[in-house]
Order: C-alpha cells, then structure tokens, then sequence
C-alpha cells in the first residue's frame, strides 16, 4: 500500500523483479558485481531509472541487508569552524548521501566523512565482500574542489571502498574522475518501454485506462518514467467515478504556472508587464524549483509561439543567461534579464515585420 | 503523599488582595461608590481574586497543617525542602483584617449608594448644624470608648503632635480638623461603628453623607496637588531634556518610553485578544498541576474550537498535552511582554533566560532543575517560577534536543511549570523537532489602529501635540513595530522639542531617515541614480554627464557592498521606457551579478572598486526626468523570506519520511510531491470509518498508508479563529502557486482530521511492530554483530560436515 512509483520498483536486476528495460545492461552490471566492482558513474535524465539500477547492484552485492537502512545526520566542522549536518541513508553495507545539500561546504564532506568512511573496513569480510559502497547523489553539482578531492580517496581506498557517482550530465564531472570510474549510461526508456511498464503496473492495480490517456501521459513526461507513474496514480485518483473522454491529464502545477508566466510574457512587452513577470518568477523561485528548469520550461513555451526567424536568436540568448546563471549568484537577475531580452527581440520583429 | 508534586501554600493570594485593594489602607472614606467602572473594576478583582485561589486558600492551609505534628514539628523531614514556609501568623492576621476591613468598606459604600439613591441632594441643607453636632459627638462617644482617647475630629488642630486633616464645612464656615492614625488597623472599629451608627439614626444618614463629601473633597484636592506636582516635574524634565546633551549621566535611569509605557496588565496588551486569552487558558491549565487547584470548570468552559488545541494529558496528575508554547512572530510585537505578563497574571514569578546568557545543554539544564523540576523555597518571591525562553531561535541544536527530552519526560523528572519559548522565525531548522512538541502560536502583526490609539495616549501623557493621522503613518513607517514606533516617537519628540517644531510628517521622516542612512537617505540616493532631477544644477538645467558620474560614484562608495542598495535599484528601474534600453540595464545587473560572485566566491576584495561602473552605466541607461515612485524592496524579502519557509519544508519531508529519504531535493519538489498532493486528496466523503463501502475503505487506507510513508500528516493549526487541519510538513504550500484558474482537489476538514487520526494510529502500531517497518531489524551493536558472525560460521562448519 504506497505510492506505485515504490510499490512497483524494481528489485532486483534480472529475475521476476528484475528491471524492464535496458535488460542487457543489468547482465553487465551483474557480471561487475559478480566480479571485483570497480566505481561506478551512473549517468541519464531524471527519471530512467539510475536510482532504481543501483539499488539492484547494492542488493545483487549484499543481499536483502541492505534495504535495511537508517536516516543519521552527520555532523561536521567547517574550516570556519560552523557546525553543519548532512543526510545520509545507510545500511550495514552502504552510505549514501547528497553532499550537494550543503552547498559550499561538500568539499569538506568529500574530504572528511568519504575519507573517513574509505578508511575504515568493513567488520564482516568473512562472510560479506570486501568493500562497503559511498553512494554520491547530484555529483554532477558537487564543486570542483569536491570533485578534485574525490580523486586521491577514490585511488588510494579503492580497496575498502567503491564510490557510485550518480549524476545527469557527465560535463559537469571532471575528466580524471569520468576515467576513474565505469560510466554507465542509463537513457530515458522509450515511448513503448513506457507503455509496457505502465501497462502492466494499471493491470496489476486492476485499473483500465484507455490508451489515449495512457499515450499522452506517456508524452508529456518526456522520458521520466517516475513522473509518468505518478501522472497516472493521480489521474486515477482524481477520475475515480469514471474516466471522461475529455478527462485532463494532471500537471504539476508549476509547469502550468510557468505556462501561465509565458503566455503573460507573449502578451504584452513593456516593463509594467515585466514587473507582474518578476513577482510571478519571484513566487517561482521561493518554491525551490530550481532556475535552471525554469529557463528550460520557459523557453519551452515561448518558442513555439515564436517566429522561425526570431527562434534562433532567442534560444542563444537562453543559452548565454542560463550559462551565466549558473556562474553566477542572484538567479532573479538573470532570469529577468532573459525575459526582458526576449522581449526586446519579439517586439522588434513584430515591428520589422509591419 | 505524592512527592513528585509539591505543594505551593504561599501567602500569594493575600499579596494579590493587597495589590489589587490599594484604598484598603487609604482613608476609608474615599472609596468612590458612583462610577461604573469602579464597580467594573471591583467586579474583576473579585473574578481575579477567585481565580488566583482566595476562595481555596482556606482548604489549602489545612494541608499545610497535616505537616506539621502537634509539637509544630514537620511531620516529614524528607520533603521539608519542597514545602514552603507555612503562611505566619501575622500576615494571616493581617490578611483577615484586610478581608474584614474591605466587608465593612463594602457595606459602607453600599449604604452610601442607598443614601444618595433615597435621599436627594436638597435634604443636605435641611439641619446642617444638628447634623455636626450629631457627628460629633457620635464619633467622641465612640472614640472614648474605645481607645480612651478623645476627639478625633476637633475644631481646633490637635497639639499631641499626631498628624492631622483640616476640614471646611462650607454650608456653615466652620473648620474642623481631623486627627488621622497612623496604625490603619484602628480605622476597621472606626469604620463599623460609624457604619453601624449611621444605619441606626435617620439624623445620622445625612451626617455621615455630608463627610463623605468633605472627604471627597480632599481627595480632588490632593488629586489636584497631584497632578500639579507631576506637571512641575515634568516641565523640569523637559528642562532637563534641553540640556540633555551637556548632562547625559543625570537622565540615565529609564526614560525610554519603550520601557515606561510597556504594558503593565494584562488589559494593556495590544496583541490579539482572543490569542492572548487562549495563552492564558493554557497557562491556567497548568493550575491542577501547580497550585493544586480543580480546574475542570476552566476546561469545561473551554470553546469547541479551543479544545481542541488546548487539551490535558493522562498523567497522574495531569498537565497540558503542549508543556510549552512557542511563541513566534516579528520583532517588536510585544511576544516578551505578553509572555511575562500572562505567567505574572497566573500566579508565577518569571525566569528569563536568553541570548546573552550561555546556553548549553550544562547550563539549560540548571535551570531547569532550579525553576521548572522543582519548587524555589529559600527566595523571597514565594510564587512558582515559569521558564521563559527569549530568543530561543538561536539556541545550539543539541541545547534543544535536550529540551525535548526533557519535555517528553515523564514521573520524577517531568516538568512541573510551564515553559514559554520565544523566536522570531518558527522555521528555524533548529526549531523543527520542538515544533511538534510545542504548542506554536503565531502572532500576527500589531494592529495599526491600536497601536496608533497607544501611541496617542503616550503623547497625551508626555504632553505631546501630535494628530492621530501622523501617528498612523509613523506606524507605517515603522512597519507596525511596537518598540520601534515607540522609539521612533522619543526621538521625534526630542528633536521637536529642542527644535521648538510641531511634530508632523516631514520631522518623522527626518528622524527616520537619519536613522536609517547618514546624512542623506537611502531613499533620496536610489532616486538620485534613477532620475535626473536629483542633478538639477542652480538654474533648473540638468548637470553635465561628467558632473553627475561625478556624484553617482560618490554614492556607489558609499552603498557599493550594500546588497540592500542594489536590491532597491533592482525593484525600481523598470521605469516606462522602451523595452531597448530596459534589455542594457538589465545586462548592468549581470555585471553587477558578476563582481559580486567574484567578491564572495574567491574572497578577492580588489575587483570591487569596478562597481562603480554599474551604478554609472545604470544611471546612463535609465535616468528620466519622470518622477520615479521608489519603493522599498519588499517583494524580495518576502522571497526570501518564503525560500527559508520552503526549504524547512522539503528538508522536513526529507527527514521524516521512509519513502522520500534518499530521494533528491529536485526529484521531490518537480515530480513526487505536486503528484503526492493530489494522489493523498481522493474525493472521500466526511463520515464515519465504519459507514464507508468496500472501494471507499481500500482508497481511505491507501492514503493513509502513502501519507504515513512519506511522513506526512494533519495538524489542527488555528487561523484567523479557526480551526483548520493543514498538511504537516506544509507541502502544499510548497506545490501550489495563486494559478489564475486553480483546479485542485481540497479535502474537507473532518475527513482530514479523520485520517489525522488514523496516521497517528498507524505509527503507533508500526513502532510496536518493527518487523512491519522498514527501517529496523538492523544489528545494532558490535557484540550482536560478532554473535551474528560466529553463527554464521558454525552453520558454515555444519554444511561443510555434512557435504563430506
């Protein structure tokens, strides 16, 4: 009884719990584990399943222990003396943690508790492997001081300990760190593996969708199979009476409110308009939802309202702000920045045109 | 004999009595009889007197007494400690005496009200001599009798050297003199025998009537001399405050208004009433533990809506469910005031404990052992001490850990008083765990009217002319901060007075601005860099670009580093120009953007004589000769300060969660929780458990099983008087934005509470089976460890024997 997204979670690599896709993959990784493992660099978007694959590998290592895990806080010291926490989950067998959470701060995470942790081994070696396993979630945010600290610890306690790095995008990792590891990359699954997943998930819940439904769920959630699962869970729940034929598929509603901000933004160019944008991206950006997805659902919407002759300049300019966002510090900036160039190209053309 | 609770008989109530009867010990005829609000007054300090336990004193003596044996030894040495001083017998004496005296003063005033009401005014001049005479001898009758002394009221001044009244009689010219006692204890017979006397004769009504208008009359007079002095001293002070500056030392002790007008009672309090009773309510709950004292009447009187917040626990003696509130809200809202006069309005003395003293789990803890474990014996105030914890915001997580613990504890070492916790921001990380032990209540901001009114009312007193409007706008400006108007007003009235001006506006400002910035206001320097009118030469003509780049970089050393400076910029230059020109201002906050980044991130300093340029190329760009309306940055602030409010949220779902830890901030806030909040809201109807049907039963338990592995549930939160069930951790507040067409599910309050109550049910059962939860069957300690790995050995010898 829980979210189906967890309930239905593959256990195992291969078998009858065994992931649904990238099958050949999961024998690989099977052999690795089988074999001495070396780090791993798990790669892929949002949603395809790298999570779900090292959980696998973990129990293909240690059996069913290791779902066995505890929430512990952590603490540690700064160098400027501040006493900070981290999260960490943790079995007998693994940690793993987010050392991006602490910001600025990773750096000493890598340095103190990954060391710490590589350094000592593990209690059991009779009976269990060798090695206990340092899961890093969003590697691809940890700093380069993070990263550049990862690599003596990775060499030297190789041993002892076998780093996963999980992350996004491999260009964010440094190179001596993407050579010290397998990468395994883990694309998004297909619209077909989709359809079959989420088949089988509705048949065992004993719920029918009718394929229409089923095939825009699967498009809107553009290759995050998480999101898809949940976009159906709630769809059942909220056409729990009957599925209508016009029934509205549920959105999170922070894409429709950026959806709302871009078609404010395609109405009117001036800076009053741009005033009630910002306190819209102001209300965003309090949500936590990160800036640089919101120059991308952005972008998203205003293109196709976009002449074919603007598109090009637009997309560079949310290519040149987004970049310098994440260089820079204050996201609002830049965010408006964005809009009010757009503003000034769209207008512009709208102009040239009469 | 239950030790763990000890008993407080203390001579409190009495003290009260004293406090709340000053005319008690006055002259007994000044008791005015013919103002409602005396009566009112009268009426409240009845009320008061009940509920402060005069009625139960009585019972509460005798307890005392089965301590001692009748040698008037204590019966139990054990606990003497715990036990206070029996009340002695002279403030008993004199605590009857005062209770007798206010009965006689009470007959008194009623017969007088009966006078007035039977007889006009007109029957005063009927025989006014026959009337003194009567007095007279009456009273030298009376007074012979009993104190072998004579005449007490004389025609001439008295020569013993006691101390004396003189009296007019104005109907007939004559002067009589009174002799006053300096032991009040003989004014009781006095009184009584005049009493007694005045219901006997018809004569003697009006007798007594016309004295009690001399009597009046001296008190006006004494009123008048009253004020008159308060008025001299006063003008000496304004005196003083002109030369204030050549004598700082001599006016040192508190003239701050903040602290002569803070408020005194209970009444005074300008924080939301029906928050303030309900902080009482809950402090008086505490009665049965501390005092003693039955208090099911207060619980029964309790409203639906209050019940629910406000509730006992099942303890052996019981205490409230919440043993501390956390009070939360602004600076200057009075939360420290409040909470000081509530624990004095309920009957406990106060500790205060804050940021500037020490606070570590050593030093907590001793003062929890001294106020809140035990009772204070050996001190003069003989009232139950109540913890007041000031500034609680910034206390160490370990020190609050503690506190927790503490709070949970149970039998020898639970907490006996009450606790307050005081913090500005509730969403303090530190604060997370005490949140769900703690009653939390939330202030809101201090209403302008009556913030304005009390304002008023401080001018009246200082003999400030000052219209109410002005005051309003210096609420305003001051953000409806009570300390700060309060401050703010001391200021303007000293520059008024030493500049011999009205207050009004512009002074306000003028203060406020110099408060605020130097000598030029913040306000005046974002306007000088947004509009070209600031740069107005002698003749009208705008300045050259040389003149005024000039002037701009002089602002931008002044305010280079200052974000708030930027901010301001950045919330006020989308001024109506063409979107061309908005697009390179906005490329100017970039760079600034960038400096910045530079500053902060590799700590190096030299780059920052560059910003200038911003302020420079931002003036270029977007200076008019428009007046720009600025504003302060507002919008900002409340982003940020709603960005904390978020994160608290997402790292508590993170944190208390089975299914969300270990997933990532992003993967949480983009697709598990906007889909979680719908998916936990089916569309059930609000009824009872067992009236649901086989699909309804399957969709209620599935929700509560989703919420209760995300750690998600209701709590009952008061808002605008209301009882309303919201998510805890809020995430709705994290998924939902104001859409112009919201279509969302809601579930009604009784549902939720419903399932409220079914999560708490089920984590009650999950942590009595821990092999249904996920988390445990971990082996905890290293010897179970090594046990575990020597049985798993054997097994592995007995296979190994067994396959050869």
């Amino acid at each position: 009884m829980a979210l189906w997204v967890d309930k239905y979670r593959p256990k195992e690599l291969l078998g009858k719990d065994g992931v649904d896709y990238h099958i050949e993959q999961a024998e690989h990784l099977k052999i690795l584990s089988a074999d001495c493992m070396p780090h791993l660099l798990f790669c892929g978007p949002s949603g395809a399943g790298k999570k779900t694959r090292i959980k696998c590998l973990l129990r293909e290592l240690y059996g069913i222990g290791v779902d066995k895990t505890q929430l512990i806080m952590k603490p540690f010291t700064t160098p400027s003396n501040r006493k900070l926490e981290i999260q960490t989950v943790s079995s007998n067998y693994h940690v793993e943690m987010t050392p991006s959470d602490v910001g600025i701060y990773d750096r000493v995470i890598v340095q103190d508790l990954v060391k710490e942790m590589a350094q000592t081994s593990q209690i059991e070696v009779s009976s269990q492997r060798n090695f206990k396993v340092v899961v890093l979630c969003e590697a691809d945010s940890l700093t380069r001081d993070a990263q550049h600290g990862l690599r003596r610890t990775m060499e030297k306690y190789a041993n002892n300990c076998k780093i996963i790095l999980c992350c996004e995008s491999l260009s964010r990792i440094i190179e001596p760190l993407q050579s010290r590891c397998i990468i395994i990359n883990v694309p998004a699954p297909t619209n077909e593996q989709m359809t079959k997943v989420l088949t089988e998930i509705t048949g065992k819940e004993k719920f029918s969708i009718p394929p229409s439904i089923l095939q825009k769920i699967i498009e809107k959630s553009e290759g995050n199979l998480r999101r898809a699962i949940l976009t159906t869970e709630a769809f059942k729940v909220e056409n729990e009476g009957g599925i209508s034929a016009n029934a509205q598929i549920p959105t999170p509603e922070w894409e429709i409110y950026i959806q709302e901000t871009a078609r404010l933004i395609l109405q009117k160019q001036s800076s009053d308009m741009m005033l009630k944008v910002r306190e819209r991206l102001y209300e965003i950006l309090s949500r936590l939802i990160p800036p640089t997805v919101i120059f991308k659902k952005l972008l998203e919407y205003l293109l196709p309202s976009c002449p074919s002759t603007i598109v090009r300049e637009v997309v560079s300019e949310a290519a040149k702000f987004e970049h310098r966002l994440v260089l820079g510090q204050k996201a609002i900036f830049h965010l408006e920045a964005f809009v009010i160039a757009f503003m000034d190209i769209y207008l512009s053309n709208a102009s040239k045109t009469k | 004999m239950d030790d763990d609770y000890n008993v407080l008989p203390t001579g409190f109530a009495e003290d009260d009595a004293a406090l709340q009867y000053p005319d008690d010990d006055g002259e007994p005829l000044a008791v005015v009889p013919n103002e409602d609000n005396e009566n009112q007054r009268l009426g409240e300090v009845r009320s008061a007197l009940e509920e402060v336990g005069y009625g139960s004193r009585k019972r509460r003596l005798n307890e005392i007494e089965e301590v001692f044996d009748k040698f008037g030894n204590r019966s139990h040495p054990m606990d003497w400690h715990m036990r206070m001083d029996p009340v002695s017998a002279d403030v008993l004496e004199k605590s009857q005496m005062n209770a007798a005296k206010r009965r006689a003063l009470e007959n008194l005033e009623r017969k007088i009200n009966e006078i007035i009401v039977e007889t006009g005014p007109s029957d005063n001049q009927d025989e006014p001599y026959s009337d003194e005479q009567t007095i007279q001898n009456l009273c030298e009758e009376e007074m012979l009798r009993r104190y072998k002394r004579k005449k007490e009221i004389m025609k001439n001044p008295p020569s013993d050297g006691s101390k004396w009244t003189g009296l007019s009689d104005v109907a007939n010219g004559q002067r009589f003199y009174i002799r006053t006692f300096l032991d009040d204890s003989r004014y009781q017979p006095f009184v009584e025998t005049i009493t007694r006397q005045a219901t006997q004769s018809r004569i003697g009504y009006r007798a007594f009537q016309s004295i009690y208008q001399e009597a009046e009359n001296i008190r006006k007079q004494k009123e008048k001399l009253r004020i008159k002095e308060q008025e001299d001293e006063f003008s000496r002070l304004i005196d003083e405050t002109s030369v204030f500056e050549s004598q700082p030392s001599q006016h040192a002790e508190s003239s701050l208004w903040v602290n002569k007008y803070e408020a005194k009672n209970f009444s005074d309090l300008l924080s939301d009433n029906t928050v303030n009773r309900n902080i009482l309510t809950w402090m008086k709950m505490w009665d049965e533990c501390v005092f003693r004292r039955k208090i099911d009447d207060l619980l029964q009187s309790l409203g639906e809506r209050e019940r629910e917040v406000l509730q006992m626990d099942n303890g052996k003696i019981r205490r409230p469910v919440f043993k501390m509130l956390l009070l939360s809200g602004p600076a200057g809202l009075g939360k420290s005031t409040l909470a000081r006069i509530v624990a004095r309005q309920a009957g406990y003395s106060t500790i205060d404990v804050n940021a500037s003293d020490a606070r570590t789990v050593g030093d907590l803890n001793k003062v929890l052992e001294g106020a809140v474990k035990t009772s204070r014996t050996l001190d003069a105030d003989q009232r139950p001490a109540c913890l007041i914890l000031d500034e609680i915001d910034g206390t160490p997580i370990d020190t609050i850990r503690h506190l927790i613990r503490c709070l949970q504890a149970t039998g020898k070492r639970a907490i006996r008083r009450p606790i307050i916790g005081i913090c500005n921001n509730l969403f303090t990380p530190a604060l997370r765990d005490l949140r769900g032990v703690a009653w939390c209540v939330q202030l809101g901001a201090t209403k302008q009217d009556a913030l304005a009114k009390r304002l008023e009312e401080i001018c009246d007193k200082e003999d400030l002319r000052c219209d109410l409007s002005t005051l309003r706008k210096l609420c305003e400006l001051c953000a409806n901060d009570m300390r700060h108007s309060i401050n703010t007003l001391q200021w303007v009235a000293v520059a008024a007075r030493k500049t011999k001006r009205t207050i009004g506006m512009k002074l306000i400002h003028e203060v406020i601005d110099k408060e605020k910035g130097g000598a030029a206001s913040i306000f005046e320097h974002w306007s000088s860099i947004l509009e070209l009118s600031k740069h107005a030469d002698t003749k009208g003509g705008i300045k050259s670009v040389r003149e005024r780049v000039f002037a701009i970089e002089k602002i931008s050393y002044e305010h280079g580093g200052e974000d708030r400076f930027v901010s301001g910029l950045h919330a006020n230059y989308l001024v109506t120009l063409p979107i061309g020109v908005i697009r390179k201002a906005s490329y100017c906050f970039l760079f600034y953007d960038d400096i910045q980044k530079i500053i902060h991130s590799l700590q190096n300093w030299s780059v920052q004589k560059y910003l200038y340029s911003f302020f420079v190329s931002l003036h270029l760009y977007v200076a008019t000769h428009a007046r720009v309306p600025i504003a302060y940055p507002q919008l900002e602030q409340t982003m940020f300060q709603k960005l904390k409010d978020s994160e608290e949220t997402i790292n508590a779902v993170r944190a208390c969660g089975q299914s969300s830890k270990g997933a990532s901030r992003n993967e949480l806030l983009l697709d598990l929780l906007p889909s979680v909040v719908s998916i936990v809201q089916p569309a059930i109807k609000p009824m009872n458990e067992s009236l649901y049907n086989q699909r309804e039963l399957s969709i209620f338990n599935q929700t509560v099983s989703i919420m209760c592995d995300y750690g998600l549930t209701y709590t009952a939160t008061m808002v605008k008087d209301q009882v309303n069930w919201l998510f805890s951790p809020s995430i709705d507040i994290l998924t939902m934005f104001p859409l112009d067409e919201p279509k969302r599910p809601y579930l009604a309050n009784a549902t939720r509470q419903i399932i409220a109550h079914k999560i708490t049910l089920m984590r009650v059962r999950l942590a009595a089976n821990p092999v249904q939860q996920s988390v445990t069957g971990k082996v905890s300690t290293n010897t179970e460890k090594i046990k575990d790995i020597i049985d798993s050995e054997n097994k592995k010898k007995k296979n190994y024997l067994l396959e050869n």
